[in-house]
Order: C-alpha cells, then structure tokens, then sequence
C-alpha cells in the first residue's frame, strides 16, 4: 500500500446537545509521523481522537483511516489500529501475559506475548496480577496491548497523565521505539514538555478547533522570539506597548493582570539590561521577574491569553 | 486457526478466571444454594410427629393419675401446671390445659394455635373414656424417596440457581466491565461483538456443569434425593436453561453501567419466578387463569423439565416445547442485546 497520509479528516464535527465539542475540524497525519493534539481540558482532544478510532460516531465530516472510511471497512481498519484509551482498569484478577495474549487473539497478524513483554518491560510481571501493577506499570500494560495486533497507527490518549517522571519517561521511549519502525502515532496531551519530547507536528486544539499547526519548533518561531521575560511590579505602572517594544529585540508584549507584565524577546542579554533601566526610571518596585527560553505554553498563551493547564 | 488462539478460547478463560480467583464468588456460585439446600432440607426432613403439650392443673380430682396416664400415650407429653396456668398457655409451653371446671375437667386453648386443635382431640380421648383401649389402626408415613417435599424442592432450587447464577454472573459482569471501560476497550479492538456475548453464555456453561453435578450428587448422598433419568438428558436441559437466562441478562445489562440499576431490572426479572413457577410450593396453587402465564415464564418451563428428569426419569425429548420455548426466549433476548447493546 502506498499511502502519504495516515489520516485524513475534513470539516469533523462532533455536538453533544447545545456544546459543540469538535468544530469543523481538519487534520492531515502523513504516515511515519508523531501527531500531538495539545490542548487544555475539555478542548476536545479525546471527543477528536476518539472519532479518528471509530469509537464516536461524528456528526458530520469525513474520516479516511489508511485509506478507508469508518463507514467501508470498520474490521479492516481495526486490524491496523493500537488504541490506548484515557482510562481502562483490566481485570484485576487476570496475569499480564494472560491480558497481553487475549488482546493479541483478536488481531490476524499480531506480536507474540514474549515479544510484547519485552517491549513495556514487564518480563518480570508476566505473571502477577493486573491489581497488584503500579500505575506505571498498569499504563505499560495497556500500551502492550495497544502494541499487540502491530498496529500501523497507534493511538495514545493522554498516557502520561498522572505518572511520576521515570514512568513518563518509560511511556515516551515505547512511543519513540514504535515510531522508529515507521509507524504513525497519534497522541493526546495536555502536557507540553510530552508534546516537545515526541511529536513530530502538533495542532493545538481550543474550544472543539484547531487553533495552530505546525512543528514544535515552527509553532515556537512562530512566537519571533526565544525567550520570555515576565515580571511583576508592586503597584500598577502605566506601560504602553509602542514603549516596550521599543526595547531592543522585543517582539511582543502582553499585560497578563494589574501588575504583571510579559515579554517575548530575541536576545536576552540586550533585552533584559534595557529594560531594567526602564523600569529604574520609572522607579517601579519590581515584586518579582523571570526569564524561560519559549515553549509551546508560551504559544498557547499567546493565542487563547490562557494557560494550558488552568482548569 | 489454532484453537488455543481463538478470541473465544481467551475471552472465556478470562472470565473463569475472574470466577475462580475470587474466593467470595466461589461461595455465591456453589456455598449458597448448598447451604440454603441443607436448612431447607433439615426444616422439611422426615421427623415423627411432635407429641402435643397438654398442662393438667394439680387442683384437679385425679390429676397425678391423669399426667401419668397422659404420658403414656406416644402423642402427649402431660405437665403438671400449678397456679400460674395462663402463663403456661400464652407462653405456648402448653396448647391445652385441663382444667377443674364446676362440673368436671375442662379444656383451655387457642383454637387458632397451630397444633391446639390436635391437642385437643388427644386430651378429650383420654378424659371420656380413661379405661378404653386404643384400637391401633395399621398406618404408613409418606417417605419414599421421590414423593417426600425435599425430592419437591431440590430441581426446583437446581432451576431457581441456574437461573439467577446466569443472571448476576452475566449481568453483573457485563456492568461492571461498562463502569470500568472494559468494553469500550474491547470495543476498540476488531473483536467480534457476537464473540463477547457468547464466552459468556460459554463461560457460564462450564460453570453449570459443576453446579448441576455438585447439587445433584448433595441431594443423592445428603437427602437420598433419586435421580432416576439420565445425566445427559439433565446437563442438556440445564444447558438450554443457562442459556435462555444467559440471553436475558445480556438483555437487562444491555445500556446501564449502574449496579443499582441492574440489581433492581434482575430483582424485577426474578422475583415472580421465585413465587410463581412452582420452586417452593407447586405452581398448582396458583388460579387456574394464570396456569397458561405460569406456563410461558422460562423458570416454570426450566423447573418442568428438571422435575421430570428427577424425579420421574423423563427423557429430554418429553420436554420439547419447554425447551423450544427456553430456545426462543434466549434467541429473542440475545437478538435483542446485540442490537442496543451499548459498548460505551
């Protein structure tokens, strides 16, 4: 099969009563690639990857998965499919290998338990109880049998979410190891440094749209500078935007409250000495002031003015 | 394809396992209908009458002689009962008193007391003719294996587990496996949908292989409960039985993933057969215009056909219209739950 594209989806929309949950969505995942859907709570992430899985019927829009409709060839795409939900408790009573191999019975073509123990480094669990697995182990397990019919697309929603750092860390070398063979990823989260650290292109979703697309690198030059410098005075200070962007590099300049006030720049080192004078002249009480290289929190705040993970 | 490979092979070694791992389902499925075979089995066993409590108060003329009398005959058991003689009555230490009256003895009871009407008959046969011998009229007790009312209630108690192991165990499961987006899950995967429904009906029929055999083989030993027709025909029965009431607990576990709301739907299902179709008491009770409802629920059809092959060594094929009845009732719930089975 010769395909560029993975998935293909055009003017999807999803409507649960009067909250229209995925506007008119358009999405193209060539194949190979990691594809991040990044976006706050409740901005339609899992209602998307979910019709993308054939799990939600769409209200309207068209959905080609490896080159077939949901509608043609629901059995045939499924074969091609690995799917993590947001939440499955497996049978608590059940063995790790026991879960892996019945996952692996429904496929045609599928990895051998051994192989897939191997893979989420469960060698050692294969026969302890799905109740008795740490939650990172519980998330490896369920990647397993995502793993286990050898998807060509794998989908992975939120997988990350409420894991300690070294079991995030497990989760993304599996995903870097499964795109390493060439196969597509589709993953959803709300966390940026996971969006950084394994997506090819990312589409920032906001209230059910596509609000940017693009690389992470694209979508932070997108920004026009590297660095942020924000700081909060003591009391308000009237800063006007032709001033601050005045400052040498300066592209960008935003009043996040009363007192607080952010700056995107090119360079640091001749920003910053700058408008520590200004605010020296102004002879405006600084309460606090940082700098952090940009990150795709940065973009998102610059497109919504919200944090990511504000509830 | 390799059997050992088989979705099914998995999806119903998945669900036993889940059985056998949990000690508390273990007891549910096999302890409680023992259990509840053996009291019922202990309150209803053959047993000599009861001999009738009579109080004889002490001011009566002979009184000594009459308790001594009295307790001479296998059916009384005479006291003497000094001044507080009501006590005696209300507590039911005695169900007739005999008492000095102005012209004689006399009896105090409560005729609407179980028992007292016996009592006393037995106290006036000794007070009108204390000199008379009994003449003894040859007689016989009801308790030949097959006909005594614990040969009655074992295949009806057989059925009433088969059909509510089926409905908790599949309904239940099925809940459960909604709550914590097992089905989903599954959904996802290209398992056939058709797959999930029978390893449970699958899974389920294994089970009842065992609980049959266990309850039956009890009743044998325990009760000397015959079982006069063939096992075959009896697995097979229960079989068509698990799998009519498999069929409807898909039905009623088809949308909810709410416990209470299955419990409740299950109780509903239930509880007019519990009454209705002839566990505890025989269906005859019931007025004759319900006779043909009684007839048509799953339940009465299933305990028909187990009672007959107990009890009267019936083949399976005496009971074709129950079991195509059982067959229909399944097939239509089974339909039905596939189509509005939610996975979600």
């Amino acid at each position: 099969m010769n395909l560029s594209h993975a998935l293909v989806c055009q003017g999807l929309i999803k409507r649960y009563g009067s909250l229209t949950a995925v506007d008119h969505l358009d999405l193209e995942i060539p194949v190979g690639r990691c594809y991040g859907l990044l976006g706050p709570n409740g901005a339609g992430k899992t209602t998307t990857i979910e019709m993308l899985e054939g799990i939600t019927v769409p209200d309207g829009g068209e959905i080609q998965v490896l080159g077939h409709s949901w509608r043609d060839k629901p059995d045939a795409i499924r074969q091609k499919l690995g799917i993590q939900l947001q939440e499955t408790q497996f049978q608590g009573k059940l063995r790790v290998q026991e879960v892996l191999a019945m996952y692996g019975s429904f496929y045609h073509c599928h990895k051998s338990v051994e192989d897939l123990l191997r893979i989420i480094s469960l060698v050692e669990k294969r026969n302890s109880f799905v109740e008795n697995l740490s939650g990172g182990q519980k998330q490896r397990l369920a990647l397993g049998c995502a793993l286990a019919g050898d998807p060509d697309i794998l989908f992975l929603d939120e997988p990350t979410t409420g894991l300690d750092p070294q079991a995030r860390r497990q989760i993304w070398e599996l995903v870097l190891a499964h795109k390493a063979e060439g196969k597509t990823v589709v993953i959803t989260t709300h966390y940026m440094d996971e969006a950084q650290q394994l997506c090819d292109e990312i589409g920032i979703m906001d209230q059910g749209k596509l609000i940017a697309q693009g690389s992470p690198a694209q979508l932070i030059a997108s920004l026009g500078g590297d660095h942020i410098i924000e700081w909060q005075v003591e009391e308000p200070i009237d800063l006007r935007e032709s001033e601050m962007l005045a400052i040498k590099s300066a592209v960008t300049f935003r009043q996040k409250s009363a007192t607080e006030y952010v700056l995107t720049v090119q360079q640091l080192h001749h920003a910053l000495p700058e408008l520590m004078l200004d605010l020296e002249r102004r002879s405006a009480a600084l309460q606090a002031l940082s700098t952090h290289q940009a990150s795709l929190e940065d973009v998102f705040l610059n497109l919504t003015g919200r944090s990511l993970r504000e509830p | 394809m390799n059997p050992v490979n088989h979705p099914l092979y998995h999806l119903v070694l998945a669900r036993l396992r889940e059985l056998y791992r949990e000690p508390g389902v273990l007891f549910w499925v096999f302890g409680f209908p023992l259990l509840l075979a053996i009291c019922l089995g202990i309150a209803f066993r053959d047993k000599p009458p009861a001999p009738s409590p009579i109080g004889v108060d002490m001011r009566l003329a002979g009184a000594d002689q009459l308790v001594a009398q009295m307790n001479a005959d296998p059916l009384i058991r005479a006291t003497p009962v000094q001044a507080d003689w009501e006590q005696a009555l209300i507590r039911g230490d005695v169900l007739v008193l005999v008492l000095q009256g102005p012209s004689g003895p006399e009896l105090i009871y409560d005729p609407a007391r179980e028992g007292a009407l016996l009592a006393k008959v037995l106290a006036e046969r000794h007070l009108q003719n204390p000199d008379a011998q009994l003449v003894s009229v040859p007689e016989r007790f009801l308790s030949e294996p097959g006909s005594r009312y614990i040969d009655f209630l074992l295949p009806g108690l057989l059925g009433v587990n088969l059909m509510s192991s089926s409905l908790w165990g599949i309904g239940w499961a099925i809940v459960q496996a909604r709550g914590r987006k097992q089905l989903k899950r599954l959904a996802a995967t290209p398992m056939l949908r058709t797959h999930y429904m029978t390893s449970q009906l699958l899974a389920r029929a294994v089970l009842m292989l065992v609980e049959v055999t266990v309850l039956v083989l009890f009743g044998e030993w325990v009760f000397s409960i015959p079982m006069r027709g063939s096992w075959l025909d009896l697995m097979l029965v229960s079989f068509v039985g698990t799998g009519c009431f498999a069929g409807i607990a898909c039905l009623l576990a088809t949308r909810t993933e709410r416990n209470e709301v299955i419990s409740g739907l299950m109780n509903l299902v239930m509880l007019p057969m519990y009454v209705l179709s002839g566990v505890f008491f025989s269906k005859a009770n019931f007025p004759d215009f319900l006779q043909p409802i009684i007839n048509l629920l799953p339940l009465t059809m299933l305990n028909d056909a187990l009672r007959g092959i107990l009890l009267e060594g019936d083949s399976f094929w005496v009971y074709w219209p129950q079991m195509a009845g059982l067959l229909v009732v399944g097939l239509i719930s089974f339909a039905l739950a596939l189509r509005f089975f939610r996975w979600k």
